[in-house]
Formats: structure tokens, sequence, C-alpha cells
């Protein structure tokens, strides 16, 4: 049986390329055997051999498929073994599996995007997608907050990503050093001061539960309505495919339900942010 | 339908057991346990078991432990077991139903799972009117009769002098007609015995649960998401020590986890999980979903009496009792329910 039809078979991977982001966290670029096509926000199943497999979302533009880029924080054994690989090391892909950025929900409409800590991985491959067609969006406003400047993810793109029409984005810090010259505070400080046309505007967040719970209620309270905010789970999710039972969320299983999902669908559980 | 006669009962799975691997309950002690029958079987010493088997019907679809990559790429391990012809005898109502649950969850949504739906291909399923109960069995409490209605391909209903076999399936229909000499045309009076045998069972069952202190009729759906904060979930938790025995012997529990070996680095195994388990819903960063063991003992019933509700119109408890058994903490499943009724 192929993993064509064993879908618990992972699809080997060469590790083209290691970019440390920050201490704890890398960007890998992989090659598997055979393309992978996602979608923006799905996740794949990454196999770190002898230590067992663990979800991620791609941090890559899905337009290619060829080679994925997944950012990764060292926090666990598989991700603590994944970071000790070297270029040309093997790993295994099994996936797309999932939801994805609602993008043509977004088409027409200003676009807050709230990412925190490696959280912004998923969020870089929606905004690449956006990118690629700019054109399509009133405005995209990308507020970012990490632990320390230490922390901040793809610090390569600041320049780029600041510079770019119809792109306000803006970091802040949770702690910061004698060179950090930018915002120190937490994310949610930075929504305060924004102007939305909310009536034409939707937001999606990734980051840790705690960002993500503090976020929505903050958007909730700036005016955002429960359909208008795009969540990015994180259960544990381990088989992708809805059936090994363990990301259940309320009446949901994150890998088929999400782990894109709307506020709406979910607000009314017990232990969403759990 | 047919009418096969006692002494012929036995001649007939002789017969069969040339062809396909056959398992039949056996009795141990005052319980039954599926056993394979083939020619080194005494025949005529098979029984017909009263009630339900120790094991859930589970384990010879979704086997405790099962190689689903191998090492080399590509590879499957070829599991001849699973694909070999098993007819499974004596399966009762509770744990057709957990089939169905089982069917739902390996062979619907993102895509199939190749293992299971391998073993569910091979299976026939020969399952049996119950014409006794244990104890512990509450089926009729949680929305089923004692007797299989569904998701059978031979049933089995035992009248004097011998059995009736309704064929459902055309799986069924294939494996009958090996035996046809042995089959006869029933006569009313013997469909009638069948009918008025189940009415029998139904309200000794039900005689049983009354005397429990379980009252017919309780919206366990209700009743469950109703008590989302009640103190009794923590009170119960205080006798669990987090064996994992009531999902393990659970006809429809089917959560797994997959196990990669450290040597043979592309083998991955899926093993049987437990939602008892702290590790269970806990992600790297240190995150858990159910951190506390009330929590995770609430979870169980939310599964199974609100989240298959939901999403396939059924309970996932098929009242069978094994938990009930199972458990070393004393928790029982019905009485966490009457008590949260309270």
């Amino acid at each position: 049986m192929s993993s064509i039809n064993n879908p618990y078979y992972p699809i080997r991977a060469k590790i083209e390329k290691i970019i440390t982001e920050t201490p704890t966290i890398k960007t890998f670029v992989v090659r598997p055997e055979t393309p992978i096509t996602f979608k923006t926000g799905q996740f794949v199943e990454l196999t770190v051999p002898g230590a067992g497999e663990a979800p991620f979302t791609p941090s890559s533009s899905p337009s290619i498929s060829e080679t994925m880029e997944i950012t990764i924080m060292a926090v666990g054994c598989a991700t603590k073994r994944l970071h000790a690989m070297v270029e040309g090391d093997e790993v295994g892909v099994r996936g797309p599996y999932g939801t994805a950025y609602a993008v043509d929900e977004l088409k027409g409409r200003e676009v807050l995007i709230v990412g925190g800590g490696v959280g912004l991985a998923p969020l870089r491959s929606l905004l690449l997608t956006l990118f690629a067609e700019i054109e399509q969006y009133k405005k995209i406003i990308l507020r970012y907050g990490a632990r320390t400047p230490e922390d901040i993810v793809y610090k390569y793109h600041i320049d780029e990503w600041q510079k770019k029409e119809k792109v306000d984005y803006v970091l802040t810090v949770d702690k910061g050093n004698e060179s950090w010259k930018g915002n120190v505070g937490l994310v949610t400080k930075l929504l305060d001061a924004l102007r939305l046309d909310l009536k034409n505007s939707k937001a999606v967040v990734c980051g840790p539960p705690i960002m993500m719970k503090f976020t929505t209620l903050k958007l909730l309270e700036i005016g955002y309505t429960p359909a208008d905010i795009y969540l990015s789970m994180e259960k544990n999710m381990s088989c992708g495919l809805g059936k090994c039972g363990h990301c259940r969320l309320g009446t949901y299983y994150v890998c088929e339900d999400g782990p894109v999902m709307r506020y709406d669908m979910i607000k009314d559980f017990r232990g969403v942010w759990e | 339908m047919h009418f096969v006669t006692q002494p012929d009962y036995p001649q007939l799975w002789e017969r069969l057991s040339e062809e396909c691997r056959l398992l039949h309950p056996v009795c141990s002690g005052d319980d039954y346990s599926m056993s394979p029958v083939d020619k080194k079987t005494d025949f005529e010493s098979l029984i017909f078991n009263a009630y339900r088997a120790i094991e859930p019907a589970k384990m010879f679809l979704f086997p405790v432990k099962e190689v689903v990559c191998g090492e080399e790429e590509g590879e499957q391990p070829a599991s001849k077991e699973n694909q070999k012809k098993t007819v499974i005898i004596g399966v009762k109502a509770c744990d057709l139903r957990s089939i169905k649950v089982l069917d739902h969850v390996f062979l619907s949504g993102v895509c199939e799972d190749p293992f299971y739906k391998a073993f569910r291909e091979a299976t026939v399923f020969v399952s049996s009117d119950c014409s006794g109960y244990k104890d512990v069995c509450f089926c009729t409490w949680v929305g089923l009769n004692p007797f299989p209605e569904e998701g059978f391909d031979v049933n089995i209903s035992p009248i004097s002098g011998g059995y009736l076999f309704e064929t459902a399936t055309d799986k069924g229909q294939e494996l009958i007609g090996k035996v046809k000499k042995f089959l006869a045309e029933p006569t009313q009076a013997q469909l009638d015995q069948r009918e008025a045998n189940r009415k029998k069972t139904i309200e000794g069952l039900n005689k049983q649960m009354r005397e429990q202190g379980f009252t017919p009729g309780l919206d366990h759906e209700r009743v469950i998401r109703d008590n989302f904060d009640s103190e009794i979930w923590e009170r119960e938790a205080e006798r669990c020590v987090e064996c994992g025995a009531c999902n393990f012997t659970c006809p429809s529990c089917h959560c797994f986890f997959f196990s990669d070996d450290k040597q043979k680095v592309w083998t991955r195994e899926k093993n049987w999980d437990s939602c008892q388990y702290k590790r269970y819903a806990r992600v790297a960063g240190g995150g858990n979903a159910r951190q506390m063991l009330a929590e995770r003992l609430r979870h169980r019933y939310i599964c199974k009496f609100n989240f298959y509700k939901d999403i396939l119109d059924v309970y996932a408890c098929t009242g069978c009792g094994r938990c009930v058994e199972a458990c070393i903490g004393g928790i029982d499943i019905r009485k966490v329910a009457n008590e949260l009724n309270k």
C-alpha cells in the first residue's frame, strides 16, 4: 500500500535550508519528494524521524508547492529533535489538512491581522497570499507582538512589509532592551489606537492561546462581531483526519473543522482557550 | 427468515468453519468470551450466549495496536489477518451500535482508514438476540433494544427447539447460502415466539433496571448538557485512577495515538488511547484542554451523550455496561447520569 491510499504514511521531504529566526525558532525549508499543494492556513503533520509527528501550518506562500517553509519553535520532544537536524536531513510530511483562511471573504475589505510570537508563521503565509493580489484589498493592517526584540520572527521582512503600499505594519514587544526603540507592551494595546472601517473589516488572529483570548475580547470590545474574527486554534491535532479524537473542541475536530475557525463557531463552547 | 434446529446448529458452524475464520462465544465463568472455533473445536459444546461477550467487538476491527507504516518507503505491512474473512457470531445489539459509530469515524470524513476498512469488509456479523442480561446491562435506557435491529448481516433468535436466522445483507445471504441444507421455513408460531421472547427480555431488563433505581425515560442528552458545572464531576473523579479501562472496554471508544519507532524510524503504530489520560489533549507548548481529571471524566460523557448525538443522532454509549464492570473505582455511568438528574 503506497502513501496514496495509506493516509498515515508521510511523504519524505529533504530539509533544504534552515533559517534561524530567534534563539528558539527556526524556519525549515523542506522539499517533499512529491510536491504538496495547500491552501493558506491549512496545516500539515510533520514527522521527525524517530521522535514522532506534530502539526504545523506552513509559513510560505501556497503558490509554491515544490518547497514548503515551516517556522517552528523548539518546545516539545519532536521540535527539539527537529532543531538539532541539519540541512540535507530527511523529515516526513502528511497533509494538507483542515480549513484554510477564507481569502475570498477578505477581498474588498480592510484586513486586520494580529499575530503573537511564532503565531506569525501561518499569518506570513496569509500575508504572502494577500500581497500577491494586493489590489483586491482595501488595506492590510498587521499588528505583531513578541516577548522581546530577540523573539521577533521574520526580522528580514519588517522593512519590506512596512514599505508596502496599502500595508500598515506595527510591532511591539512585551519587554524591550537598550537598543529597542519601538513599542513596548502587549499587542492588544496596539489595537486601541486603530481607526477602522468596522463594517468593512475582518480580523485574523494567530498566537498563543492567552494572546488569542485577550485579542478576541479586545476585538469584540472595538466592535467586531464574532463572525468577523478568524482564529487559528491550537489543539493536539494528531491524525489530521478527524479520527483519533485528540483535537476535539465542542462538536468540532480542529483538524477537520479548523485550524482556522470563525469565533462565532466556537464562542459558546467551554474551555476554548485552554 | 430460516429455522435451524438445535442439533443442526453446531453442524452448521462446523461446515462453515471449513471456509471462514469463525469467532463464537464460549463460557468463561458467568461470562462469554469470543474465541476462534475451528476443526479442533468440539462443536457440540457450542452454546448460545444469553448476553454480550466480555470483549467489545471493536477489537476485531480496530486492534489494540497495529503497524500502519512499515519500514520500507511506501510499504504497508501486509496484515494477513485483516484480509481474512471472519464471521463474528453472537454479537449483540449494543456492539452493533458501536460499529455504527466506528464506521462513521473510520469510513467517512476526510478519508477512510484503509486498515479498518479491510477488517470491516472481511467481517460478517452474525448477531443474536439477548435471551438474558447482566446486572450491568442498560441498553433500553440509551435508546436500544436487547435484540439487533440494524447493522447485522445475519441475526439469530433463539426459540424452542432451535434458532431463527434472519439475513439482512448480501454478505449474510452468501454465508447462509453455503449451509442451505440446514435451513427450514419457519412457522408463524415460531415467528410469534421470537416476538414474545424479545418482549420478555425487554420487560425483564426494564424491571431489573427499575429495581436498581434506573427509571426508563431519562433524557441523557439533556442531563449531560445541562450539568456542565455540576460538582458531581469532581466527586466522581475522586475515585478515578486514570487507568483508561472505561475507554478500552467501551465498544464505541475509538481514540488512538501514533507511536513512531525510535530505531526503525519510519515505522508507525496506531494504538488505542484514552481520553482519561492527562497527556491526551496536551500540546507541546504545555497547554491542555482538559488539565483536570474531572474535566476529562466529563469529556467522556459529553462525547457519548452530546457529541455523537449531535453528529450522528445516536448515543455513543450502547448500554453494554462494560465500563461499569471495568472501573476499579466503582464509577458507574448509570449512577452518574442519575445523580446529575437529581
